[in-house]
């Protein structure tokens, strides 16, 4: 038994150090980027999901196509390389906008190369269409203000490593290092007496002016920030980006910045050439002697991007599905105890994933609409194992990977729309509230799916099979339990909240979307247990009663946040509109095959 | 049986009680709907606050559903009863009791507090003081006596009181006014032609037309009216009066001069509060927020005492029933808005939802541990 237990184990972690490092240290180097240190990987990830909504990146080398990493090709971005520009990262879904840049209909990704020439006309649009009320916008409008907001960011990645003129950035640098002092004498002589005699130093004060501009721009328009202050590294809001880094320099007391020296320096090298590893090398050991624990922090996101154990439960929970369904088949006892253990691997992935967000943003498990997926997958998992150990049916494995895969495909999906691991908007930002309020509602979500995927297996398998009424009337008690359970956190999460919103805005109860979403989930859960306890519904009638509470959860969870969503947005939300629509659609055939297949209470009484 | 007491029954019977339920969980989703189209308040007033949601046909207004206000008062109606009645006060059932109550405690309580609270916002810039908060959906009319040396005597009529062919008159009003037109929202755009409706004030370069009430959030109504000024039997013109129009219009009568405008209705603080300071602080190399706070000085009108208070983000600051927070903040200049409510009941959601939740605990740990004893011993 013991034996099984660590090799199953050992088996998920097996799992993890399969996928291939090919890490040159540049991953994991520590960037304050969007208000939060994280590893170069993330950046990287972060800027691509938002100009391509995906993080691979395919490049034709040698008439090969060729898989580069996000790292890898932020780097070839920010140090001006001339692949990045071919690269087709831009995603175009808009047929207007297609037709109107003479780009072809069948493709959906752009480079920049293909778009640039009508760059100027895009942003002056996107300028006119700034000016306008929000909720005015069209789809097109929408779409070209999209596309200019990816652009921009693009741009600004050529602020970071860049020279702008033919030479190369560390060549830049070095002259520019070089030129300082000089330049500082130039500037005091001409600042004290008002002219300069040479015309050779007249032309380097003036070259010196050139530089500052220079830099003046960058540090406005770089939101890559490499640069701690040596003196206090962990005082964030001193961070610098490369322009006012090397602004700083004519500060006269300034003598030098070792990591700007050292990615300097490796602009001139291909990541994978052995001086790039060691000056990545030498590079990380700075952060990691001047940032202590932070650097930990980064360093572990760099791990959970590289080895997702999410990915890898997922692909768990789905061998698991059709483990159980094998073993509902030909019920070979062996099977289950395989798909039993796998089970539990599974869900110490999931929940390794999980631990390491918490402490990597030092924060509660939920904290956005992605995080709440693998939670509510993760807690309905527990629930479904102990169901599973106190009525022994042998479905709560099977219905905990159904629930797991369900949950993480959605949060794989989710994570292409943004960080993950983002900031708190200001008002959300409070432990207390998202620990209490955000788990206790994300609980009774749990519940209520928990309970309508019990209700849709004891649907389906009646329907298929003549199933005993021992184990009918056993997944009935556990319906009801679970819906009781549900009721309770999710009255408790609605109360919380509106205890958070009568803290933050004064009122305790406003009527709003996502505050009527989760009322309608207490409501149908109080309903459910009243039409159960006035005997209008049995044992079925109670199953198809939380197969509709799917619906209702999957309304205050996703659907409130889709209200605004017009028919015609090309994006993420309207693919996300779709598949919940498709999804209720289900529920409901669900909920007609159990009506059709045979008169429902006559079978109790 | 008497009938009442059948009725009473009724009233308090399960099905009566699903009933209800179902008909509030339907007006919910339906008013989530709504929102796709119109602003909260709007579909607060339409949908959860009203007696029955109404939809226009032609110029009637057709009740077709029971609202918000309708079934909550029957759901109280029913859980009374219920508790009453009907739910069996053992040992065994207690968590039950407390959930019906507090259940009560909280209808009764929301109802109650959506009668007395009301919204109001200060928008103030460094340095700027004030003693009031503009509520943001009552407008009155105001009628301004500057005659008195030390203060202004103001007179402040609801808009919503002002009825189209109406008079009113009051012996403490200085004059009465008749209402000719009353506007739930107009149109006010200047004019080359004289507008012959109106005699008096800025009306009279300006055209008038009703148009419907706008039912977004962001959008204000322009309340207004068409009114004409008597006084001891003479007329002193017809003015139009609305919440666009800035500044006041000028009614002279008998050598005085009262001043008369449209404005939200004022919630007045007992203190005179003053902004110090606005900060808003972003997460390090980024344009993302963290936090925003408002540094106030109050000083009280009777103690005369003064004191800083910090308001920020789920931190409001209450006194005498008016609580304090921060909302947003202002464009341009270092300047802050702060949302004020009054809401005297606002302790009562906690104390029926700590009931409740102890109720539900207490009931469903009863039945749990009864089913893991029927388990054991099976």
């Amino acid at each position: 038994m013991l034996k099984r237990r660590l090799l199953s184990i050992a088996f998920c972690f097996s799992l993890l150090f399969t996928s291939p490092i090919m890490s040159s240290g540049l991953e994991s180097l520590p960037v304050l980027y969007n208000g939060r240190l994280q590893p170069f990987d993330s950046v990287a990830r972060h800027v691509l999901i938002s100009i391509q909504e995906k993080t691979r990146v395919t490049r034709l080398v040698d008439t090969q196509k060729e898989d580069i990493s996000p790292s890898k090709w932020l780097w070839g971005t920010i140090t001006s390389q001339k692949e990045p520009l071919n690269d087709k990262v831009f995603l175009i879904r808009d047929p207007d906008i297609k037709h109107e840049l003479t780009l072809t209909d069948k493709d959906n990704y752009f480079s920049f190369n293909e778009i640039s020439m009508h760059l100027i006309s895009i942003q002056k649009k996107a300028d006119d269409f700034r000016q306008k009320d929000k909720h005015d916008l069209n789809a097109y409008e929408n779409n070209i203000l999209k596309l200019s907001n990816k652009l921009n960011l693009f741009s600004s990645l050529f602020y970071t490593f860049a020279s702008h003129s033919d030479v190369s950035f560390f060549e830049y640098f070095s002259h520019y290092e070089q030129h300082v002092p000089k330049g500082l004498e130039l500037f005091n002589v001409y600042n004290s007496t008002g002219l300069l005699e040479d015309i050779e130093d007249r032309k380097q004060l003036n070259k010196f002016n050139h530089y500052f501009k220079n830099h003046l721009v960058f540090s406005k328009n770089s939101s890559l920030h490499f640069f701690p202050n040596m003196e206090s590294p962990t005082d964030y809001t001193q961070w610098k980006n490369t322009g006012a880094q090397l602004l700083q320099y004519l500060d006269q007391s300034f003598t030098s910045h070792p990591i700007l020296e050292n990615l300097a320096k490796a602009t001139q090298y291909e990541p994978s050439s052995s001086e790039f590893h060691s000056l990545m090398k030498d590079t990380t050991s700075i952060y990691k002697e001047s940032l202590g624990t932070a650097y930990n922090y980064v360093y572990l996101e760099y791990l959970l991007n590289t080895y997702n154990p999410f990915i890898y439960a997922l692909y768990l929970y789905v061998l698991i599905i059709l483990m159980s369904l094998f073993y509902y088949l030909i019920q070979n006892e062996k099977l289950f105890s395989y798909s039993k253990y796998l089970c539990y691997a599974a869900f110490l992935l999931h929940t390794i994933g999980l631990g390491l967000r918490m402490l990597i943003q030092g924060r509660p498990p939920v904290t956005n609409l992605y995080s709440s997926a693998i939670f509510i997958g993760w807690v309905g998992i527990i629930l479904a194992f102990i169901q599973e150990k106190i009525f022994k049916h042998k479905i709560g494995y099977f219905i905990a990977s159904i629930l797991g895969s369900i949950t993480l495909i959605i949060a794989y999906h989710l994570s292409f729309q943004s960080d993950t691991l983002e900031q708190m908007q200001a008002v959300l930002d409070s432990n207390f509230w998202l620990s209490t309020h955000v788990v206790t509602i994300t609980l009774g979500y749990s519940g209520t799916y928990l309970a309508g995927l019990l209700g849709t297996f004891y649907i389906l398998y009646t329907f298929f099979k003549k199933s005993s009424p021992v184990l009918n009337k056993e997944l009935y008690t556990m319906v009801y339990g679970i819906i009781c359970f549900s009721l309770f956190f999710s009255f408790i999460g609605t109360v919380l909240g509106g205890i958070w919103a009568d803290q933050s805005w004064g009122r305790f109860w406003g009527w709003d979307p996502k505050e009527n979403g989760a009322l309608l989930i207490v409501l149908w859960n109080a309903i459910i247990l009243h039409s159960r306890l006035a005997g209008i519904v049995k044992e079925r009638g109670l199953m198809l009663m939380v197969i509709f509470g799917n619906i209702v959860t999957s309304f205050s969870w996703f659907g409130v946040n889709m209200l605004g969503v017009g028919l015609h947005s090309y994006g993420f939300m309207e693919s996300a509109f779709n598949a919940l629509i498709f999804y209720c659609i289900t529920q409901f055939v669900i909920i007609l095959i159990g009506v059709q297949s045979g008169p429902p209470e006559k079978l109790n009484r | 049986m008497t009938l009442l007491w059948r009725f009473i029954l009724f009233l308090s019977s399960l099905k009566f009680g699903l009933f209800s339920l179902s008909c509030f969980f339907i007006i919910v989703l339906v008013g989530t709907f709504a929102q796709i189209e119109h602003g909260i308040f709007y579909t607060q007033k339409v949908y959860f606050h009203s007696l029955f949601i109404m939809i226009p046909f032609r110029d009637i207004h057709i009740p077709v559903f029971p609202g918000g206000g309708l079934v909550g008062s029957l759901m109280v109606l029913n859980i009374v009863g219920a508790t009453c009645f009907k739910i069996q006060w053992t040992r065994k059932k207690i968590g039950l009791v407390f959930v019906h109550l507090g259940l009560i405690v909280l209808l009764l309580g929301g109802g109650l507090a959506s009668c007395v609270s009301y919204e109001s916002q200060v928008y103030m810039e460094e340095g700027d003081s004030t003693y009031f908060a503009n509520d943001l959906h009552h407008n009155e009319l105001v009628i301004i006596d500057p005659s008195f040396p030390r203060y202004d005597k103001i007179y402040a009529i609801p808009i919503k009181d002002l009825i189209s062919g109406q008079t009113i008159s009051d012996d403490t009003l200085p004059f009465e006014i008749h209402v000719h037109e009353q506007f739930d929202n107009v149109l006010l755009s200047l004019s080359e032609i004289p507008n012959k409706a109106i005699s008096k004030g800025v009306g009279t370069g300006l055209t008038i037309t009703s148009i419907p009430e706008f039912t977004q959030d962001d959008k204000k109504n322009n309340e207004g009216a068409i009114i004409s000024i008597h006084h001891e039997n003479k007329d002193y013109g017809r003015y139009v009066v609305a919440l666009d129009i800035d500044g006041y219009q000028e009614i002279h009568i008998n050598n005085t001069i009262y001043y008369i405008q449209v404005r939200p209705r004022r919630v007045y603080f007992p203190f005179m509060m003053t902004l110090k300071t606005f900060t808003q602080e972003l997460y390090p190399g980024s344009n993302i927020p963290k936090a925003y706070s408002s540094l106030v000085s109050i000083r009280d009108f009777k103690m005369g005492s003064e004191r800083d208070v910090l308001i920020y983000m789920n931190h409001p600051y209450r006194q005498d029933n008016l609580t304090f927070f921060q909302a947003s903040f202002g464009k341009e200049e270092p300047s802050s808005i702060l949302q004020v409510v009054r809401n005297p009941l606002w302790l009562i959601p906690y104390i029926s939802c700590i009931i409740i939740s102890l109720g539900l605990l207490l009931h469903f740990s009863i039945y749990l541990l009864a089913f893991l004893k029927r388990r054991k011993n099976a």
